[in-house]
């Protein structure tokens, strides 16, 4: 993989476990050496410089506070290591709790604070030495969900007003999302797309990062027409319209229709068919309230289908064993290769 | 009987029980759990608590000068014991020496502990094994083996003849020799609490430490020796007790020349059959090092709770 973060950019690196995003960022780091390749900061290889020397600040998901010391010895704790003045230190160590919005914390213990709290003491301590590069490793995987975001956006503001180029990994694709401006998406030890987030959400290379960016509909079949618009044909006599994104699968070749379940209209059974989209005959399985939307399942020749409607646009939910036809265009449905090649 | 359940990471769970259903369950394990003592505690009425109690008894009676000891209430015999000069440096001779056993176990123990925590499986195992296997020897034998060592046609002696160095000096009967063998023995009181912490140490701590700008030695200094505290605040008061109540090895490795408290309480009661004043001594060696204990547990424990208290 190869790899470049810009000048205050926030990059993610985004896969599910194992997929190698935690070591490429402790390697980044200095606490593990690669076996091969180059880690360079600022244009200077870093391989062969200890961790310690290597001017980064890092949060970690256990937040890795040291407990026998306060808030304010924790947070002063890399300028220590600098050997900053005393004085200058005090006085950054309390901008820097500001910053995080705990000024009247600093002579609590850790022990005394909650989660999110203790995590931004951490951020603090990584934030006071202005380092070169900020890694944040899960930092936010051990809050629970409501403080999550207001962490994420508190983090991004912070990040973005002091300009600091930050790497980030995590295995969940809406905080990816939520904080970074570029994402890179691995799988196996491998880079499968990087991009901006609108670009890897609607423009997924591979079945792999539909996947993975929450693309609920993959529909798998052999391609029967190539083009502007192409076909898949999912099963006997079943063609799935949809548009290519970057080198189109060759015809007669494995393919994979991938389609967000908005964009999928749910008609009743008598409804006229329309040019450029795909209608699908099917029944409905379940339908499932989601608070603003409502959740269909609906049994189609080519697969089960997810369709999420807008409860507002509808009078009552469909009723579960009930026809219906499922509509998407083919320009909001993409076409992808199956197989997934390391980009 | 209130009961509190603590489920790490799970708070919640506990008063969302039906309480009373609960409580009804709790006091029947109680009176389970009584009943299940009763063996233990007779045990330690009848072994334990009789015979202390009968020492600190003891320790105000006297002995006529026919040598027959009799039970009384006089304060003779501490008197006798903080008058004399003597006792007061052999007693003052046992607190240091304990104290040394337990600072040098430490300094020893720790990368022994560090092996332990943090080694591969098997060395990490050979090296708990060497360390507990000193316990199941008798510890007459094993003083008698480091006295074959030390003595001055040991084997350390021995060894610093053959590399030339005349006139080597005998360690065998000095302090030295004391310190050596306690320190051999307790070791592993020393090791495996100290290894118990350093494994609890959060590797985020240490790896933020890192990353922060400490070096190798920042690390020891500022991260590693202070969380190993909790294991230092077993290991150090139970190697200096066991270093302060040690009675043969002293006797066998230390001589007359430097006796330590037991060997003192030894001579009153076997040699010269005053068993009042070997009863006083022996609640004054019971007092000094419960002090020791209480003051140091004190400030440590003090320090602990700040780690941990949500205050």
């Amino acid at each position: 993989m190869d790899l470049e973060v810009a000048p205050g950019e926030m990059l993610a690196l985004l896969g599910p476990s194992g997929c190698g995003k935690t070591t490429t960022l402790r390697m980044v780091a200095g606490l593990i050496e690669p076996s091969a390749g180059e880690v360079l900061i600022g244009g200077r290889s870093v391989l062969g410089v200890p961790a310690h020397k290597r001017d980064l600040g890092m949060l970690f998901q256990a937040y890795g506070l040291f407990p026998h010391l306060t808030v304010a010895r924790n947070v002063a704790f890399g300028l220590e290591m600098r050997r900053v003045p005393k004085a200058e230190a005090a006085q950054r160590v309390a901008e820097a709790l500001k910053l995080v919005r705990l000024d009247g914390f600093a002579e609590r213990m850790p022990a005394q604070l909650s989660g999110g709290q203790q995590q931004r003491v951490a951020l603090a301590r990584a934030l006071v030495y202005r380092p070169r590069v900020l890694l944040l490793d899960e930092p936010f995987g051990a809050l629970d969900r409501k403080l999550r975001e207001e962490m994420q956006v508190e983090l991004r503001l912070l990040v973005k007003r002091l300009g600091l180029t930050t790497i980030m990994v995590t295995h969940d694709q809406e905080e990816a999302l939520t904080l970074a401006d570029r994402l890179a998406v691995m799988e196996h030890g491998a880079l499968m797309q990087v991009g901006t987030g609108a670009e890897v959400y609607d423009r997924p290379a591979s079945r792999f990062v539909a996947d993975f960016m929450g693309v609920a509909n993959l529909l798998d079949g052999r391609v029967a027409a190539t083009g502007a618009v192409a076909s898949l044909e999912a099963a006997k006599g079943v063609h799935l319209l949809a548009t290519p994104i970057a080198a189109p699968p060759m015809q007669g070749s494995l393919g994979t229709v991938a389609i967000r379940p908005e964009a999928i209209a749910l008609l009743p059974p008598d409804a006229a068919e329309e040019a450029g989209t795909t209608t699908l005959p099917g029944t409905v399985e379940q339908a499932i309230f989601k608070g603003q939307g409502l959740d269909v399942w609906v049994g189609t020749p080519a697969g089960r289908i997810l369709a999420r409607l807008d409860r507002a646009a509808l009078a009552a939910a469909p009723a579960a064993g009930a026809p219906c036809l499922l509509r998407y265009a083919a320009s909001r449905a993409i076409l992808l290769p199956r197989e997934t090649k390391p980009a | 009987m209130t009961c509190v359940l603590q489920f790490p990471g799970c708070r919640r769970l506990g008063p969302a029980l039906p309480a009373a259903s609960l409580h009804r369950v709790t006091s029947a394990a109680t009176k389970a759990g009584w009943l299940l003592a009763i063996p233990a505690v007779l045990f330690l009425l009848l072994c334990f608590v009789a015979p202390v109690a009968q020492t600190l008894w003891l320790g105000f009676g006297a002995r006529t000068d026919a040598g027959v000891m009799t039970y009384g209430f006089t304060f003779e015999n501490y008197r006798r014991a903080f008058a004399t000069d003597l006792y007061w440096r052999i007693l003052l001779r046992t607190a240091k020496m304990a104290t040394w056993a337990a600072c040098v176990a430490a300094i020893v123990g720790f990368p022994l502990a560090w092996v332990v925590a943090r080694g591969r499986p098997w060395l990490s195992r050979l090296v708990t094994l060497t360390l507990v296997t000193p316990l199941l020897v008798n510890v007459v034998v094993r003083s008698y083996g480091w006295s074959a060592i030390l003595s001055r046609n040991g084997l350390i002696s021995w060894t610093l003849g053959g590399l030339g160095i005349e006139d080597p000096p005998s360690i065998l009967y000095t302090e030295a020799a004391v310190l050596i063998a306690s320190v051999h023995v307790f070791l592993p009181f020393m090791v495996l609490p100290l290894a118990g912490a350093i494994a609890r140490i959060p590797p985020s701590a240490e790896q933020a430490a890192t990353i922060a700008g400490a070096g190798p030695v920042q690390r020891f200094w500022r991260i590693i020796l202070p969380l190993s505290l909790p294991g230092l605040a077993v290991g150090l008061p139970l190697v200096f007790s066991l270093t302060a109540a040690a009675y043969v090895t002293p006797q066998i490795l230390g001589g007359n020349f430097s006796p330590l408290l037991g060997t003192l309480i030894q001579q009153q009661v076997l040699t010269l059959h005053d068993w009042p004043f070997g009863a006083a001594l022996s609640t004054l060696l019971v007092a000094m090092v419960l002090a020791v204990n209480l003051v140091f547990i004190g400030i440590v424990g003090r320090r602990l709770r700040r780690w941990t208290a949500v205050a």
